[in-house]
């Protein structure tokens, strides 16, 4: 009986749940700062992107 | 609850939205603006966003209200939400999924899986099946919200229905189809808070954690017979094995919308808009903090209301509920919470709703009109020019989502969830993973995974899964039963089935047929380790 719930997989659905959470949590704690450079060609990319979606947005909902 | 703080609390929120999507639109006036807002963008803000899409009020009123009668063996949902949905998600899809879709400059989920393998065809064939689809889900979420309205306000369904509606007519009409984070982040701040309180206050009022599972546990003599006879054995307990409860739970509820949620369009489209795999790394820390407290607490509070009613009543929350499972979430923030909380719950609510359906209308204008109209009626040739089919388009599906909320009968949030979180895994998830993945998929394999996914889903849906082939009623009309095949796999959910046959004609097919474009696989890859 774990926490009042008797069936075994129940209770470790509650478990893994923390697990989840943990591993999460551990996850981003650890690689918080990495990966964040990125190099000048995805810059670009990025710019030629980001001018479509903007285009692409005011297609969606209008200019404002 | 009373009409005139309703209105007025609806109205200052609306405003806030408002004010802080014009706060958004000005940021991002320019390319450079946009680049410079997004790099800015706090990871606190990046995941509630993607959150707050996430988690709707089908996940609340409906799993919560599906967990009413079915139990905490439902938790085994949010494991796979946080596992699948934000750690694998956003570790293994999402950093590939945005680094290739800046190298092949997609914007859209079709586009990146059309582009991938060099196919039109893909693109706008998977663009027309989520404008097709996608307002099923919708209108689960719609219902979801209006079931809401109806449990606070005391009005019939057909009213909050309306006045939802309506309220979702205006949001698209003010732009709040915009991809503006931090109204999302907003919302789902709200979610956060409200579903936090929520869980503290459903776990006091049933004696404690380990006071309130053995009260449930002590329930299980009461389980209604027509539940009994499918396999329920209490609702700390998970179903009889194999019995047609234990599949409508795993393999429909629990794998259909814990898997679904790697093909979701709406979800896909916010990797692209992050500025670095970092943004990513953070979002997942906030990201499963996130679903722990809005869905495990929706199931958490299903499930216990049976505690607290039948403490209160001497009945079960289902009974409570008038029999209908959606009810069962409104029926008690309505008598077990103070009455200022149905008011913070009532803005939990609007912005599950809201964000999510947001993010629905938004992929659906551009399935329409970006993946479909432009690619198969343009052919490429006047990019830009589909406004005005992308604005007719989100018309026709808003309209169609309140028709399909209208025919739905009752206790079919979860189930609708799943129909289109299984729809679009079964037909697009294995060529996505192949596209991310592996460089050896061909266009051929790519269609052929997508074709027998959608047709055996389909086929299933008629024919073999009985919930939905009951509703069609097509095998009835040619064959005379409802269902093709009769004991257990009637329940089996059509994911189980058509997502491993997409599977194996995506790789099959492409390892017998030879890439197109090896140069668009080089391009695809570029700078992908």
């Amino acid at each position: 009986m774990f926490i009042g719930i008797p069936d075994p997989s129940v209770a470790a659905a509650y478990i893994m749940l923390i697990l989840a959470v943990l591993l999460c949590t551990v996850y981003g704690i650890v690689k918080w700062n990495s990966e964040g450079e990125i190099s000048e060609k995805e810059l670009l990319d990025e710019k030629k992107w980001s001018q479509e979606e903007i285009e692409l947005e005011q297609d969606i909902s209008g200019g404002g | 609850m009373t009409i005139f703080w309703l209105i007025t609390i609806i109205v200052l929120y609306l405003a806030v939205l408002a004010y802080l999507g014009y706060k958004g639109f000005n940021d991002t006036k320019n390319s450079s603006d946009y680049l410079i807002g997004g790099r800015s963008i706090h990871p606190y803000v990046m995941a509630l966003s993607y959150g707050a899409t996430f988690i709707s009020t089908s996940a609340i009123v409906g799993f919560g209200g599906a967990a009413s009668l079915f139990g905490l063996s439902m938790l085994w949902l949010p494991v796979l939400n946080i596992f699948v949905g934000i750690f694998i998600a956003f570790v293994f899809f999402g950093k590939r999924t945005r680094k290739m879709g800046l190298n092949l400059q997609a914007h859209t989920f079709p586009e990146l899986l059309g582009k991938r393998v060099d196919s039109s065809f893909i693109q706008w064939f998977s663009g027309l099946l989520i404008f097709i689809f996608m307002p099923i889900y919708a209108a689960a979420v719609l219902i979801g919200a209006s079931r809401m309205l109806e449990g606070l306000l005391g009005v019939p369904y057909i009213y909050s229905l309306s006045i939802f509606s309506i309220l979702v007519a205006a949001y698209v009409i003010m732009g709040g189809l915009k991809g503006v984070m931090y109204t999302d982040a907003l919302q789902g701040t709200l979610m956060f808070g409200g579903m936090i309180f929520l869980l503290f206050y459903i776990y006091s009022a049933t004696g404690g954690i380990t006071a309130a599972h053995q009260s449930l546990t002590d329930m299980a003599s009461l389980v209604p017979a027509n539940l009994k006879a499918i396999g329920h054995m209490g609702w700390t307990a998970s179903p009889e094995s194999f019995s047609p409860l234990w599949w409508i739970i795993y393999s429909s509820l629990v794998m259909g919308v814990g898997i679904g949620v790697l093909a979701q369009p709406q979800l896909i489209v916010r990797f692209m808009t992050v500025k670095s795999n970092r943004e990513m790394n953070r979002a997942v820390l906030i990201g499963g903090i996130f679903i722990l407290t809005t869905v495990a607490t929706a199931l958490i509070v299903g499930a216990l209301s049976n505690v607290y009613f039948f403490q209160k009543t001497g009945t079960l929350a289902i009974t409570v509920a008038e029999g209908n499972s959606d009810r069962v979430i409104p029926a008690f923030i309505n008598s077990a919470m103070p009455s200022w909380f149905g008011y913070i719950f009532l803005l939990v609510i609007l912005s599950a709703a809201m964000s999510t359906l947001s993010s629905q209308f938004h992929a659906i204008g551009t399935s329409i009109g970006r993946d479909f109209y432009e690619t198969k009626i343009l052919k490429g040739h006047a990019a830009g020019k589909s406004m005005v089919i992308t604005r007719i388009g989100i018309v026709i599906s808003i309209i169609l989502t309140v028709f399909i909320a209208l025919e739905m009968g009752p206790g079919i949030i979860a189930q609708a969830t799943a129909i289109f979180f299984g729809l679009m895994a079964s037909s697009l998830l294995s060529p996505y993973i192949a596209s991310l993945y592996w460089k050896r998929l061909t266009r051929k394999g790519s269609i052929a995974g997508i074709f027998s996914g959608l047709t055996v889903s389909i086929f299933c849906f008629l024919f073999l899964h009985a919930k939905e082939a009951a509703i069609f009623g097509v095998s009835k009309a040619l064959f005379g039963k409802v269902t093709l095949m009769g004991g257990g796999w009637q329940f089996v959910d059509p994911l189980v089935i058509a997502l491993p046959v997409s599977a194996v004609f995506t790789i099959a097919v492409s390892l017998v047929t030879k890439v197109e474009s090896p140069e668009r696989v080089e391009l695809s890859f570029d700078g992908i380790k």
